[in-house]
């Protein structure tokens, strides 16, 4: 497989191989993604109504697939691997005070949907019509060595042409998005 | 085509029973489901297929150094590691599943000895991992409803790249106040035991369950009849994170993928284990994908009136179950069903149904985030 782009996102900066493309004073997730979603002028609202882990997700494969001239049309042959630690862990947290500080009223079914870390995927895949693929995989870790070669997997299919892997963790005050986009090598 | 891999052992405890206990009751239609008046997970009462007090004493007996899902899950994989006794010597690795894993540690009210950093699912299944001495780190997928064959897949995706000889599937999910409030709010709870593809059905009803399955990349000598994985698929819908596509466009690419895997046609099938949550759109584009595949007339069913929806460990439990009955070429009634309501026909399972020389079993599942996957088994002899 070859390499086509990579981006991350950490707080307050967003790099595009390896060089800083966007950099804020703002470094607090909630604050500097909304800064980073007007940065891309992007006009798409639902992205106010995910929880922080899936913006920040949903932020970095913009950027991926923009920067790595991902061909649109390609959703069908196009695959995605994420790995996380803390997955949805502040919508787990949201969830639960919900029903613990209110037990007579009934559960945010807004706050409930996001409390699966694999929602994120599915977000990303609604933007770009992506229908390969997804499998979210929660390690202790960053471990690019498991994704980078479950991407390999992945691309070995033959209707696979490209997949998005990588690693994502949110946490208040702390959050990393590190995104590659791998395209099936045509020369083997 | 995939390299096909072997599923040489398995265990499953759920609202049935422990092990065989779920096929006897399974066989025999007998449901899991009961009216749940716990108010620690409910304040209105709910249909819920818990485990049973037996069952759930015996667990929480095991060991204290676990919780009860864990437990659960320790106990389905020394179960199916008997069953595979070569495994001492060969390459394995756990692959472990669940949605919620151990929630209920986040509880304030949660005085246990267990460390709350094991909500964690990399941690959780890490303690599993070690408990077992395995030497390599396990893998840990969490794909919402369809993590239990996800995980068959990714296992079987693994052990034919070559870095395994073995693979232990293992996870499982339990009933909490978590989930069943969040499926509340969403309005997706039967108000009865859920009726899978009924013209009344209402929603699903939530249930729990642990599963293991060792799978290997050879099938190993002295094994008669084996059932291995020919192919599988997975597959997004890419239009909604918490419903079902109307046209079953990504359960129909789960499935077309999962047949070029296997190199089989639509017709090659016996029969079909399918989601049939009993809520009412994923029933409708249940039957709207499998009309579109071509596989409206062969036998159908749903299990989820056994022991109801079991999240991560569904598409474990639902792919074991029909294995071993694909073996004795029956498709299990779909409990809780009575009059069919869909809009295209399927050919539902109304009582147990004998199946003409099975070979090959076809098990779907789809979940939030626009999931869906297919897997498809395959009797063998040697």
């Amino acid at each position: 497989m070859k390499t086509l782009c990579e981006i991350s996102i950490t707080p307050g900066k967003l790099e595009v191989n390896h060089a800083a493309v966007f950099q804020s004073k703002e470094t607090l997730g909630p604050a500097f993604f909304k800064e980073l979603y007007l940065e891309m002028n992007l006009n798409y609202p639902k992205f106010y109504k995910m929880d922080e882990i899936s913006k920040l997700f949903f932020l970095g494969v913009e950027q991926l697939l923009k920067s790595g001239k991902w061909p649109s049309r390609d959703g069908n042959t196009t695959a995605i691997v994420a790995g996380t630690t803390d997955g949805c862990l502040e919508s787990d947290k949201r969830h639960l005070a919900n029903i613990t500080n209110h037990p007579n009223l009934p559960a945010s079914p807004a706050t409930f949907v996001y409390t699966l870390p694999n929602i994120m995927l599915g977000e990303v895949c609604i933007r770009h019509r992506i229908t390969g693929e997804n499998t979210c995989v929660i390690t202790q870790n960053n471990d690019s060595d498991f994704i980078n070669h479950y991407a390999e997997i992945l691309l070995t299919d033959e209707g696979t042409e490209f997949c998005i892997a990588g690693y994502v963790n949110y946490l208040p005050g702390n959050y990393i998005c590190l995104l590659t986009l791998f395209a099936r090598d045509l020369d083997l | 085509m995939s390299k096909p891999c072997y599923i040489v052992g398995h265990h499953i405890i759920s609202s049935l029973g422990d092990g065989a206990e779920n096929f006897y009751a399974a066989k025999n239609n007998i449901t899991g489901i009961h009216k749940v008046t716990d108010k620690s997970l409910s304040q209105e009462p709910f249909y819920g297929a818990l485990f049973g007090d037996a069952l759930r004493s015996k667990l929480i007996a095991k060991s204290a150094a676990y919780t009860l899902l864990e437990n659960g899950i320790v106990h389905c994989i020394e179960s199916a590691l008997n069953q595979y006794p070569k495994h001492k010597e060969k390459r394995g690795v756990l692959v472990f599943t669940s949605t919620k894993g151990n929630i209920d540690l986040l509880n304030n009210d949660n005085t246990g000895n267990i460390p709350v950093n094991r909500a964690n699912l990399a941690i959780m299944a890490e303690a599993i991992n070690a408990h077992f001495g395995f030497s390599n780190p396990p893998v840990v997928i969490s794909n919402a409803c369809i993590s239990g064959v996800s995980a068959l897949l990714t296992a079987q995706k693994l052990l034919a790249s070559q870095a395994f000889d073995f693979a232990v599937v293992a996870g499982g999910d339990l009933v909490s106040k978590f989930v069943v409030s969040g499926f509340q709010s969403l309005m997706a709870i039967s108000e009865t035991p859920c009726k899978p593809y009924d013209k009344s059905r209402s929603g699903m009803t939530p249930g729990e369950g642990c599963a293991a399955a060792i799978l290997t990349r050879e099938l190993p000598k002295g094994n008669k009849t084996a059932i291995r994985i020919i192919g599988g698929g997975q597959t997004n819908d890419a239009n909604h994170i918490s419903g079902p596509s109307r046209t079953g466009e990504g359960l129909v690419k789960a499935v077309s993928k999962a047949l070029a895997k296997a190199g089989c046609a639509a017709r090659d099938i016996d029969f079909i284990n399918a989601h049939g949550t009993a809520t009412v759109f994923n029933d409708e584009m249940e039957a709207i994908a499998f009309n579109r595949l071509g596989l409206s007339t062969t036998p159908l069913n749903s299990l989820k009136g056994y022991y109801g929806h079991t999240f991560a460990a569904a598409g474990l439990i639902e792919t074991i179950i029909s294995a071993e009955f694909l073996k004795q070429g029956i498709a299990l009634k779909t409990l809780g069903l009575e009059e069919p309501g869909i809009s295209k026909p399927l050919n539902l399972t109304m009582e147990n149904k004998e199946v003409d020389s099975p070979k090959r079993v076809l098990k779907t599942i789809s979940g939030f985030g626009g999931t869906n996957a297919a897997i498809i088994l395959e009797t063998v002899e040697s």
